[in-house]
């Protein structure tokens, strides 16, 4: 794979978050917050529904910049905060899915290692989830 | 003791050996969206040179959490994970997490401040392998809110 350069873009990619896949996250996380799987859990907190792990949404802007990278074991580092909940709907809803539009740009390269900074943009309802998200990858 | 400034320092942990299974990290990478690859398919992991299936790059969080759950295990600590809401991560890796690594992981209150009546409690969780060498370090900020103060 070329190296990364400064400005290069990871073109966006619109992934489609559904009950089910919140439900395999949990079982393959462990994390069975039932906020993330019971509607009425998430209301007695005063969310409007199950929201996806933000780990979730971590776990897929991983995966995103690592392949713009050359594979996962690219990706040395990974910062984000959590800003906002990404509410899923159940499946008999139209859509049956929570929407997340996940971006990325190379900001910065170190000419001696070729080790890429890489900002992260991800939105749902066009709002940002993830905020100061930030990766740092060594592109194979 | 709750969770209070005091409580910056402290350290929990090794907790318990893990040995990580190659079925196990391939769920996790699946359930985040790898197809294909070292994250899931051993042969292309041996074709990239790892010796069996490699984490994903978040992977690394099955493990810190349940260090992290130390605390709330703690009977004079009492932290109540249903009272938690996760606001930052992150995770610097020093070699890739792979299938067959025997890991622990030390977990080190960095912080704990208050921040309109909640508190917010930062730790870092370490993970070692069986030759004691550093393999991936995540920290991890939750927000912890009053028990009794729903919304």
């Amino acid at each position: 794979m070329a190296p990364l350069t400064v400005g290069q873009e990871v073109p966006e990619h619109v992934i489609h978050l559904r009950r089910a896949d919140l439900r395999d996250y949990a079982a393959a996380s462990g994390d069975r917050n039932p906020i993330h799987l019971d509607d009425d859990v998430a209301a007695e907190v005063g969310l409007p529904g199950v929201i996806a792990h933000g780990m979730l949404t971590m776990g897929h802007a991983a995966r995103i910049v690592s392949d713009a990278a050359g594979g996962a074991w690219t990706l040395r580092s990974i910062s984000v905060r959590f800003t906002r909940p990404v509410v899923v709907p159940p499946q008999h809803d139209d859509p049956g899915y929570a929407e997340l539009r996940i971006r990325a740009k190379v900001t910065a390269v170190d000419e001696t290692t070729g080790e890429a900074t890489i900002a992260i943009t991800a939105t749902f309802n066009g709002q940002t989830v993830l905020a100061r998200a930030e990766a740092r990858a060594v592109p194979a | 003791m709750p969770v209070t400034a005091e409580l910056i320092g402290r350290v929990f942990g090794p907790g318990p050996a893990v040995t990580v299974d190659a079925a196990h990290l391939a769920a996790f990478a699946r359930s985040v969206g790898y197809h294909e690859g070292p994250t899931v398919d051993a042969a292309a992991a041996r074709a990239a040179g790892f010796a069996d299936i490699i984490a994903a790059p978040t992977y690394a969080i099955v493990l810190t959490l349940d260090g992290a759950a130390e605390l709330s295990r703690d009977p004079e600590i009492g932290l109540d994970f249903s009272h938690v809401v996760h606001s930052d991560q992150r995770f610097e890796h020093v070699r890739p997490i792979t299938a067959g690594d025997t890991l622990t992981v030390t977990t080190t209150v960095r912080d704990v401040k208050s921040l309109a009546g909640n508190t917010v409690l930062t730790v870092q969780g370490e993970v070692r392998d069986g030759s004691d060498q550093n393999v991936c370090t995540s920290w991890t900020t939750l927000v912890i809110r009053p028990v009794g103060q729903e919304s």
